[in-house]
């Protein structure tokens, strides 16, 4: 069934959720963006151990629910370890949700939840 | 006789028809392997491009003035996007979506200048032919001075607008080359590997979708046969 074109028109930046050099370097590429005054808000969150998990999955619904202009979230499997039950039932089709390594944490197929969908529609 | 030869038939028919279901299902399931095998090879190009992106900026915050890393504290709040993302249909009959890297700047530059011509164009009064000119008591004529036109005030505004969108700017003037290395590595993550993982995240969403209606019409066959 084909998607209403509401559901994807208009969805142009990406954002991003992770540590800072993350962040940083996904920033240098050019996808960071402020909307004007008085929302200025943001595509992005930093994450360090100081970051609430609140913080987090509140800037994942920002990103993934309200915000009709994001097309892609990126996230740290670090971070999304973090809100692993919430990264895991989300089954929008857009934004589309991509789960990529930090400096520190190498990916691991293991945890990430677009594997774990293909794990249980084999062991269906 | 004929009812028995009507009921092999009928048998026969349905199963043609769960034979079909089945092929069908075959080939989606090798479609969803191979979106599988796509998202996977760009996880792979994902951890490699963002290692030598972290390597480079790494190496740049070790030469940084007072070791001040390049993070948080340098970001523009005014900051605006030069690299986006288009979600359009697949093909033209096709009910699969597919992202496609854009770059904001020039889609915004050119609408802009294309918005800005089509209003001086309306905007502008219609000029009447000029009366002739009146003689001077030499019997020179005055030169007509050129007057700006739109497209000489056209280029500067492009200029100035790759510029600031550049973020290398938030970093100051003096920048170590590592810097730019790591922006080349990150900038190849986002216009490669990251379109090449959702277009295929998509393509096994879409896939899903079509084997599990098809999984369903096969085991109604099967419960009405067996």
């Amino acid at each position: 069934m084909a998607l209403p074109q509401s559901a994807y028109k208009g969805r142009e930046f990406i954002a991003v959720i992770g540590d800072e050099d993350t962040v940083t370097g996904i920033l240098l590429a050019g996808v960071g963006h402020v909307t004007d005054p008085p929302d200025s808000q943001k595509n992005f969150l930093v994450v360090d151990a100081k970051t609430e998990n609140s913080t987090i999955e509140d800037a994942f619904n920002r990103f993934t629910k309200e915000r009709k202009d994001i097309a892609i979230v990126l996230i740290n499997q670090h971070v999304a370890d973090k809100i692993r039950p919430r990264v895991d039932e989300y089954k929008e089709a857009f934004p589309s949700l991509l789960e990529i390594p930090s400096k520190d944490h190498p990916y691991d197929p293991e945890k990430d939840s677009v594997m774990k969908r293909v794990r249980k529609l084999f062991g269906e | 006789m004929a009812a028995e030869k009507m009921s092999t038939d009928a048998g026969t028919g349905s199963s043609n028809g769960l034979t079909q279901l089945l092929d069908q299902l075959d080939q989606l399931w090798v479609d969803y392997l191979t979106f599988l095998d796509q998202y996977q090879a760009a996880q792979g190009d994902i951890k490699k491009q963002l290692s030598a992106g972290h390597f480079s900026l790494t190496q740049a915050n070790f030469k940084s003035p007072n070791r001040r890393p390049y993070g948080q504290d340098y970001y523009d709040n005014r900051m605006k996007a030069s690299r986006g993302y288009k979600i359009a249909p697949h093909n033209q009959d096709s009910l699969s979506m597919r992202f496609k890297v854009i770059d904001m700047t020039d889609s915004a530059k050119s609408a802009e200048s294309a918005e800005s011509a089509e209003k001086d164009a309306a905007s502008e009064p219609q000029q009447q032919p000029s009366p002739p000119s009146t003689p001077t008591p030499d019997g020179h004529e005055i030169p007509e001075t050129p007057t700006p036109t739109a497209e000489d005030n056209k280029e500067k505004p492009g200029a100035d607008a790759t510029a600031s969108h550049d973020p290398l700017r938030w970093f100051g003037i003096l920048l170590p080359r590592e810097l730019r290395s790591s922006q080349a590595s990150f900038r190849s993550v986002i216009d490669g590997p990251v379109e090449t993982a959702a277009n295929a995240i998509r393509g096994m969403r879409e896939t899903e979708a079509k084997i599990s209606r098809l999984r369903k019409a096969v085991r109604k066959i099967e419960k009405a046969e067996g």
